[in-house]
């Protein structure tokens, strides 16, 4: 009897029995002295305590970077990292870019140009020349 | 050639002197700085800088002061006003007319002399000056901060102020005022029941004259010149117990007339180093409006101290760390924990663990300040 692998029964998805935030930690740099990191350092210290309680799974570490603009920096549980420069914006704005990188996957972004994507396999299968009658050229 | 000129001024024979001479509106000690005639010129003066180290041209000095002098020793010349020494005034050798020796003949080059050293690096010796300088500026050097030390400030700037005008002299309240008070003095100043009255007279409840002709400002008081800070003179606890005691309504007492305003705000920052700034000035019209102004807390130099004194909540979340500091790339390998195996791998290589060793760091800085 030869040897068959286990049939694939099931593809994993995530928020499908469990939702794992793909954002793990949040790196926050911000300057004390310039300008342009103004909404950021009003980020810290008027909205940032409410969002890090909301998200307890993401780890933030705030940081100064001198003589530098203000950056956010998301990391991924698949290793990638995205990043967000947030000079000369608001509070409310940053707060915006906190929220797209905490829903961010960590993947690249992808062009998208079909009206449906789907995990499941096509029903019809692949088509082959090998197979059913042929096309007489 | 058995005696030899001294000096830089070895080449060019001026009429003989023993001392140089300057203009005499200089002080004595200050005759070497100022006068044109016996100033080395710069080629000799880098000749005597490549001979010598500053500590033994100044020994060379000494034992050529002996010979010529007979024992008068040039280092206790050096005379010292306030925190800078000037150089030691020059002495020249005798002219050939007037040794006694036949047998003298002067040098007629320079090869074999002994030097005795220049003045080049003088102020670059931190022993001859001080880096505080003696610069006595209106502003105390230390700013008072304590609200109580403020508030008595306020009230003893209020009474001087008034009492100035009680007593007619007008033209001293722009005026320079000294500083200098004792514990006891300024406890009974501000003790004074001073109140406003329901026409918004002020009553200082004490001598006006007393006051008034202790802020005749005069030039040659010693102690005016270094004043004890205001909190030497008053702790704040003794300023907040006075406070208790005074009568509310002087806080009512008007501020509207630019003069006072001026001498209340001007003294003010002469007594604590808090100074009103110009956009508000126009604001002030009655003493607690310019309490309210002075007794705003100091800004937090950082982001992380403001967070630290105003939003403890946000520090204690277990998700957020805070940092002081940059964190650098060194700082990720201790975290990591890969430091300490770099740490080995770099001995293993005599590699040094932090820096670049050899290398120093801002070389080109100190190259520009004129070091090597």
């Amino acid at each position: 009897m030869t040897i068959r692998a286990l049939e694939k029964i099931s593809v994993g998805q995530n928020g499908v029995g469990a939702f794992i935030l793909q954002c793990r930690k949040m790196d926050i740099h911000y300057c004390d002295q310039s300008g342009s990191s103004r909404g950021m350092n009003a980020f810290i210290k008027s909205q940032l305590s409410r969002f890090a309680s909301l998200n307890p799974q993401i780890e933030f570490a705030v940081s100064p970077r001198p003589r530098k603009s203000p950056v956010l920096i998301g990391h991924y549980i698949n290793g990638k990292q995205k990043s967000i420069c947030v000079k000369n914006m608001d509070s409310l704005q940053i707060l915006k870019k906190a929220e797209l990188l905490r829903d961010a996957s960590g993947e690249k972004t992808k062009r998208v140009n079909k009206p449906i994507t789907s995990i499941n396999e096509s029903v019809r299968g692949v088509w082959s020349p090998y197979h059913g009658n042929g096309m007489p050229v | 050639m058995s005696r030899a000129t001294v000096g830089p001024s070895s080449s060019s024979h001026q009429p003989t002197t023993t001392l140089a001479t300057a203009p005499s509106s200089y002080p004595l000690n200050l005759n070497r700085l100022y006068s044109s005639q016996k100033i080395p010129t710069p080629i000799q003066e880098t000749a005597l800088v490549q001979t010598q180290e500053p500590e033994t041209g100044l020994q060379s000095k000494v034992h050529f002061a002996d010979a010529i002098e007979g024992g008068s020793d040039w280092a206790e010349e050096r005379v010292s006003q306030g925190p800078y020494t000037a150089p030691p005034p020059r002495i020249e050798a005798a002219r050939v007319e007037e040794v006694a020796d036949p047998s003298y003949a002067p040098a007629s080059f320079s090869t074999g002399l002994k030097t005795v050293g220049g003045l080049a690096g003088w102020w670059s010796r931190p022993d001859n000056w001080a880096a505080g300088g003696d610069f006595v500026g209106f502003k105390p050097r230390e700013k008072v901060v304590e609200s109580s030390l403020i508030e008595a400030a306020v009230r003893r700037a209020i009474i001087e102020a008034f009492a100035l005008r009680e007593t007619g002299r007008e033209d001293d309240l722009v005026g320079v005022w000294p500083t200098a008070a004792s514990n006891v003095d300024l406890q009974g100043l501000l003790a004074w029941d001073l109140k406003r009255a329901e026409d918004g007279a002020v009553i200082l409840g004490g001598d006006a004259a007393v006051v008034a002709e202790g802020l005749r400002w005069k030039d040659d008081e010693e102690g005016a010149r270094d004043h004890p800070a205001l909190s030497e003179t008053l702790t704040a606890d003794e300023a907040a117990a006075l406070s208790q005691t005074w009568n509310p309504s002087w806080k009512t007492i008007s501020l509207a007339d630019s003069r006072i305003r001026f001498a209340v705000t001007k003294r003010v920052f002469q007594l604590t180093g808090q100074l009103v700034p110009d956009h508000q000035l126009a604001s002030i019209t009655t003493v607690q409006t310019l309490l309210h102004v002075l007794k705003k807390p100091p800004k937090p130099a950082t982001l992380t101290q403001e967070l630290q004194k105003r939003h403890p909540d946000l520090l204690d979340l277990p998700n957020v760390t805070v940092t002081p500091k940059r964190v650098t790339r060194g700082d990720k390998e201790i975290a990591l924990g890969r430091f300490k195996l770099m740490q080995e791998e770099f001995k293993k290589r005599d590699i040094p663990a932090y820096g670049h060793g050899y290398a120093r760091k801002g070389k080109e800085i100190s190259r520009l300040r004129g070091g090597t």
